[in-house]
């Protein structure tokens, strides 16, 4: 049975992208077929955690939802791109469907807009024709229709936070919707978590006020801050405590 | 002669509204009268800092997007919750928190020509030296539409990958629109970082003035916007490069 898993957050820059980039690492390495979506179209950024470069690229989800191509014909093989050392087996297979960066283009899909159904028939033929075990969905943050249409066809959604109080309101509205829309299961990954709290009670006080399971608290980490969203993390730093606590996370999301 | 002040970002989560709503009281805690307005209309988050709760909001920016108020009823002076130390005023105007709103306003948009209306009218109904916009990250018309009618822009940006090449986009557009100031703020840098270096790279690359590099800070993130920064910590690094950064963009 494979997986839809959308990550999303309400607020943006709470680590979304850099976390969906980080799963996807971690699945592909422990033998999965994953795919991972970038749906954030107003600032599109995984290609850069995967190093895939603006050449390599003919068709981005953009041309999808414009009709232009397949969803298959957008999506990347990246596992290369993983191998820390070029002797590493890596078992599983990673493919990215990358926004285009173009600003046009991004101003093209916001103005135009787009059949807010067509993701739902895409990422079932994409995951048919990769063989996907997992989908993973990097969302645009906040709440909007298109959005909503991806969270309403996951099997899992993770809404991501850090312990900031403007980021709890948001949360727990967005908690409401996607029980509105039958999401199976719905879980919060606190992010950013500094080492001057104390962990167990920030994660009841967010239980409590957003009203749902946390999955994970993952340390603040200034390595993370240095690497500048430049490459992935669980790779570079592969016994970090917020790698070990990625893969505990990654575990939860697949089981 | 009132000002208008964008804060934009490309990216989210680079510091804009805690920027926002530092400048805003540093710039009252001085003597001005200041609007804020909060156009993050899909995930609003100021009024946060400002300690205004959703039982205390009466209208907020959407009522007026709707034709419900006007918008000088969406106005909500929070200067008492900002201390003793406020020599002027802070009015906030925020965007609302409810879903079924937020859901409304993305869907069936808005007139974006009542923004900028609104913004003028603020401006004269409030009497305010300045008026302090804590824009949408990303470009997208009302981003525009703010930046396009702004006195001074900031750009704010973490020394990231992710935000070199959107803000590279950002620069070329407020260009374009004419903005008669416009500063670089770099934020969240890592204090293993050589800030001199990230300040030359950054002007280099985008041909801008950076008006500071702010530290990445644990007492902000400890903080976690409970309240607002420099009032908590007014002797800290920190806020004297926001005081520096006011300034700027009020000169």
């Amino acid at each position: 049975m494979s997986k839809i898993i959308s990550i999303h957050s309400f607020r943006r820059g709470t680590g979304k992208s850099n976390i969906a980039a980080n799963l996807t690492t971690l699945l592909a390495l422990e033998g999965r077929r994953v795919g991972v979506v970038d749906t954030d179209i107003q600032s599109p950024s995984l290609h850069l955690n995967f190093g895939l470069a603006e050449a390599q690229v003919t068709f981005t989800l953009n041309d999808y939802l414009w009709g232009k191509c397949d969803l298959r014909q957008a999506a990347y093989e990246v596992t290369s791109n993983l191998a820390v050392d070029p002797d590493w087996k890596i078992t599983g297979q990673a493919y990215l469907v990358p926004a285009s960066i173009d600003a046009k283009e991004i101003a093209h899909v916001l103005r135009g807009g787009y059949d807010p159904s067509l993701p739902q028939a895409g990422f079932q033929k994409l995951i048919q024709d990769l063989a996907l075990n997992v989908l993973l969905i990097d969302t645009h943050a906040g709440i909007s229709e298109a959005t909503l249409a991806v969270v309403a066809l996951s099997d899992v959604l993770a809404i991501v936070l850090r312990p900031d109080l403007q980021d709890y309101e948001g949360t727990s509205l967005t908690v409401e919707l996607a029980r509105r829309l039958e999401v199976p299961r719905v879980l919060l990954i606190v992010n950013e978590v500094s080492s001057a709290f104390k962990a167990t009670q920030v994660k009841s006080q967010i239980e409590a006020a957003c009203g749902c399971e946390v999955a994970a608290m993952l340390p603040h980490s200034n390595e993370m801050l240095a690497l500048a969203g430049t490459r992935l993390f669980t790779l570079n730093y592969p016994t970090h405590p917020l790698t070990l606590a990625l893969k505990q996370l990654a575990a939860q999301l697949v089981a | 002669m009132s000002k208008i002040i964008s804060v934009h970002s490309f990216r989210g989560g680079t510091g804009k509204s805690n920027s926002t709503a530092n400048l805003s009281t540093i710039l009252a805690a001085e003597g001005r009268r200041v609007g804020v307005i909060d156009t993050d209309i899909q995930s609003p988050g100021i009024h946060v800092l400002f300690g205004l709760d959703e039982g205390e909001m009466v209208h907020s920016l959407n009522d007026y997007l709707w034709g419900k108020c006007e918008i000088k009823e969406t106005a909500h002076d929070v200067s008492s919750h900002l201390g003793p130390g406020m020599k002027g005023k802070v009015f906030l105007i925020p965007s609302s928190i409810k879903a079924g709103e937020i859901a409304r306003v993305l869907r069936e948009g808005y007139d974006v020509g009542l923004l900028n209306d609104g913004f003028q009218r603020l401006v004269e109904d409030l009497k305010l030296d300045v008026l302090m916009i804590d824009t949408h990250p990303g470009l997208n018309e009302e981003t525009l539409l703010s930046i396009a009618i702004s006195d001074a822009l900031a750009i704010i940006m973490r020394p990231d990958q992710q935000d070199y090449q959107g803000t590279g986009v950002t620069v070329e557009v407020a260009r374009k629109l004419d903005v008669p100031s416009m500063y670089i703020v770099v934020n969240k840098v890592p204090p293993v970082f050589n800030f001199d270096e990230v300040k030359s790279r950054v002007e280099q690359t985008y041909n801008c003035e950076v008006a500071a590099v702010l530290p990445h800070s644990d007492e902000m993130m400890t903080l976690a916007s409970a309240g607002v920064f420099a009032l908590r910590y007014p002797d800290h690094q920190v806020t004297g490069l926001y005081k520096q950064i006011a300034a700027k963009l009020i000169a």
